[in-house]
């Protein structure tokens, strides 16, 4: 520790009176990393809560590691399974081997190193120009963005989206904390408009290049459960395999169970909301059985079976889980006052599962839906905050009557 | 009612002055037509409880159950125009005194709490005194802070400080020293938290000696919903406090700017992660307000 203190107690007069002024945010970033600084409270309340904005960002990450983990080894399963290359066995041994593993990692790590070197040299940047610390938002957003991408995506398609995020919807409207959408989300959506031939379809999802000799097995299609749903209803993985997420589909967003571990810490520590996550459910549980119940109303056809999918089933399919748990709750983005998040949470719900069956060419309804919802979370909050300020008249008004 | 971190308790503190006290809430009883006592719910001191002449409100739980703004907004919420006029307990007894002997006598029981001092006690001193006469013999050895009033509300008065006016408690914490090694990932059950994102909430019943470090540096307003677990009444703290931020004085005053007192922020500022100085925008935003007002 003393090495570190020491390197960074030699270095500081170069950024901070010497040749390299443009690097004290950096400085300062990797120093507060290091070492949490020795401040001492100067107004106000003279003790405080041990918990800063690293401490709750860093919560997330580890919230976020079950689902990391689990998508190392899908990466590598999805691969090998195209192939044909799996070995005998059960499905367990099958997934759980070093060789999924390895697979996926030699793929992933390199998208979150470039995630983080895109995002965090704009925010330093930022922070430099407009003299300020380097905000820890980014920390999350850094492992966020590559687990809702696609296996197959090239790491430039990763940076542009990355940059074009943290630039148009973060620094745009003054840095962490002022945002209106979320900008993991908008990054991944920014990939998806932008590169709409590359990032939908059937070919993303696998990591299919070949090794020598090998061959696609019979059969093969690389489609998510939600493109087979969205084009013929039907699909051919079942709802436990999504569930514990042996299917095709973004890297982080495919397990359920793996998602609900990392929710169930989020919730346990306080740092996410669970209102939202629970409002969320509701309103996704909500549209499943009003589809269900509506659907005899189609004629037979694509969407008719769509609709007809067990309600529960729609949560278990897809990113929804993903999307509501590490996206919708974001607080920046999200409704800010308590009761804005109840109803905030229940359109999210709500409008994932519409926007995905009604409208095919966009399964991915989640992440539509939290991105609206986001630029709707603000009117929410208006009208709560609205409520407050009328009950305050009419006491005003009862006392003068 | 007591509730801010070591406070006094009323009984202790009024003992031998049941008298005073008496006479002070019969002399506010002329000057008010309505004169309330807030008292704690468990409060079994005959001097509080069986007061006559005033209509009687108990409260009950943990900081800020105490402070005034609560009470008042649980009794009769404060609008636009109203003034209500409120005295410590002490005060009125200080009020009686002079009404039973002529002789305005200041003095009060002032508590030394904190983990700084040596022999944690109840004493009588007069607002005003030198804290430096009796500090030296009172406190430990090493580099504290002595804080005239509570943690969450005094005024950091040091060594050779004076006792404030509204205050009747001496608090000594020991300054924070030295740096955090990865004290952001650490898991760490040593230090205290609201949340449940460090180990501390293992031993519940555990006491911490806190100190004064802020455990980060200042950032921007992310989380949410936070204050609002700490903020004791029907006012929304982070729209407020971010119009008392902006100055925006139309919006304070519909948000129920009039409700509150800075210190009504102070638990707000002790769980910000973004380590905010809450009670000094809401101190500003007030102070404007009031002069544009007046």
């Amino acid at each position: 520790m003393k090495i570190f203190q020491n390197l960074f107690d030699s270095t500081r007069p170069v950024v901070t009176t010497g040749k390299l002024k443009g690097l004290y945010p950096l400085h300062n970033a990797l120093e507060t990393m290091f070492f949490v600084p020795n401040h001492n409270t100067h107004s106000g309340a003279h003790v405080r809560d041990a918990v800063d904005m690293k401490r709750t960002m860093i919560t997330v990450i580890f919230a976020l590691v079950p689902a990391l983990l689990f998508g190392m080894f899908n990466a590598g399963y999805q691969h090998y399974k195209a192939f044909g290359l799996l070995a005998e066995g059960g499905l367990l041994s099958q997934f759980f081997t070093i060789q999924n593993f390895m697979f996926g990692a030699i793929r992933i790590v390199p998208m979150i190193a470039v995630t983080y070197i895109a995002g965090l040299a704009i925010e330093i940047y930022f922070a430099y120009r407009n003299k300020h610390a380097v905000n820890e938002g980014f920390l999350v957003s850094g492992i966020l963005i590559p687990l809702i991408m696609p296996i197959d995506i090239p790491l430039w398609m990763v940076a542009i989206s990355t940059a074009f995020s943290v630039l148009f919807v973060k620094e745009v409207f003054g840095g962490t904390g002022m945002n209106l959408l979320n900008p993991a989300l908008t990054a991944r959506v920014f990939a998806f408009f932008a590169y709409p031939t590359y990032m939908s379809g059937d070919k993303i999802w696998i990591n299919t290049s070949a090794e020598a000799g090998a061959q696609v097995v019979d059969g093969y299609s690389g489609a998510t459960a939600l493109g087979q749903l969205a084009s013929s209803g039907q699909t051919s993985y079942s709802s436990m395999d999504a569930f514990w997420g042996f299917v095709p589909g973004s890297i982080g967003e495919t397990s359920t169970f793996a998602i609900l571990l990392g929710a169930a810490f989020l919730i346990y520590t306080g740092v996410g909301s669970w209102k939202i996550m629970l409002s969320a459910l509701v309103g996704g549980l909500c549209m499943g059985l009003i589809f269900n119940s509506s659907a005899h109303l189609l004629d037979p056809g694509a969407m008719r079976s769509y609709m007809e999918l067990p309600f529960y089933q729609q949560l278990m399919y897809g990113g929804f889980a993903f999307g509501v748990v590490f996206m919708a709750t974001d607080p920046v983005s999200a409704a800010h006052t308590e009761r804005g998040k109840w109803i905030y949470g229940f359109l999210v719900g709500f409008m994932a599962i519409v926007i995905r069956v009604f409208n095919p060419a966009y399964p991915e309804g989640i992440m539509l839906a939290i991105l609206l919802m986001n630029v709707f979370a603000p009117l929410v909050d208006h009208y709560v905050v609205q409520a407050n300020i009328s009950k305050r008249l009419k006491r005003l008004k009862l006392q003068q009557a | 009612m007591a509730t801010e971190p070591l406070a006094v308790s009323p009984a202790l503190a009024l003992a031998g002055r049941e008298q005073d006290f008496a006479k002070g809430l019969e002399v506010m009883g002329l000057m008010s037509d309505r004169l309330v006592l807030s008292i704690a719910a468990s409060e079994a001191s005959p001097a509080l409880t069986n007061s006559s002449g005033v209509e009687l409100h108990r409260f009950a739980g943990p900081h800020p159950a105490g402070t005034t703004s609560v009470h008042i907004n649980r009794v009769s919420p404060l609008n636009k125009g109203e003034v209500v006029w409120t005295m410590a307990y002490q005060d009125v007894a200080v009020l009686g005194h002079l009404a039973l002997t002529g002789n305005f006598k200041l003095e009060r029981t002032v508590a030394l709490c904190g983990s700084g001092m040596l022999k944690p006690r109840c004493i009588n001193a007069t607002p005003g005194a030198s804290l430096e006469v009796f500090l030296d013999s009172e406190l430990k050895q090493g580099n504290f802070r002595v804080i005239s009033g509570s943690v969450l509300t005094g005024a950091n008065v040091g060594k050779k400080g004076y006792l404030t006016y509204y205050s009747s408690q001496v608090t000594a914490i020991p300054e924070g020293e030295g740096t955090d090694f990865f004290g952001w990932v650490i898991p760490t059950a040593s230090k205290w938290s609201i949340s449940r994102t460090l180990f501390s909430w293992l031993s519940p019943s555990k006491k911490f000696d806190l100190n004064t470090k802020q455990h980060g540096e200042d950032r921007a307003f992310v989380v949410t919903g936070l204050y609002d677990k700490v903020f004791p009444f029907d006012v929304l703290p982070m729209p407020l406090i971010k119009a008392m931020w902006a100055k925006d004085l139309d919006q304070m005053e519909q948000l129920g700017a009039y409700e509150v007192v800075p210190e009504d922020f102070a638990l707000c500022e002790v769980v910000c992660p973004s380590k905010q100085e809450l009670q000094k925008m809401a101190y500003e935003a007030i102070d404007l307000l009031q002069k544009e007002m007046n």
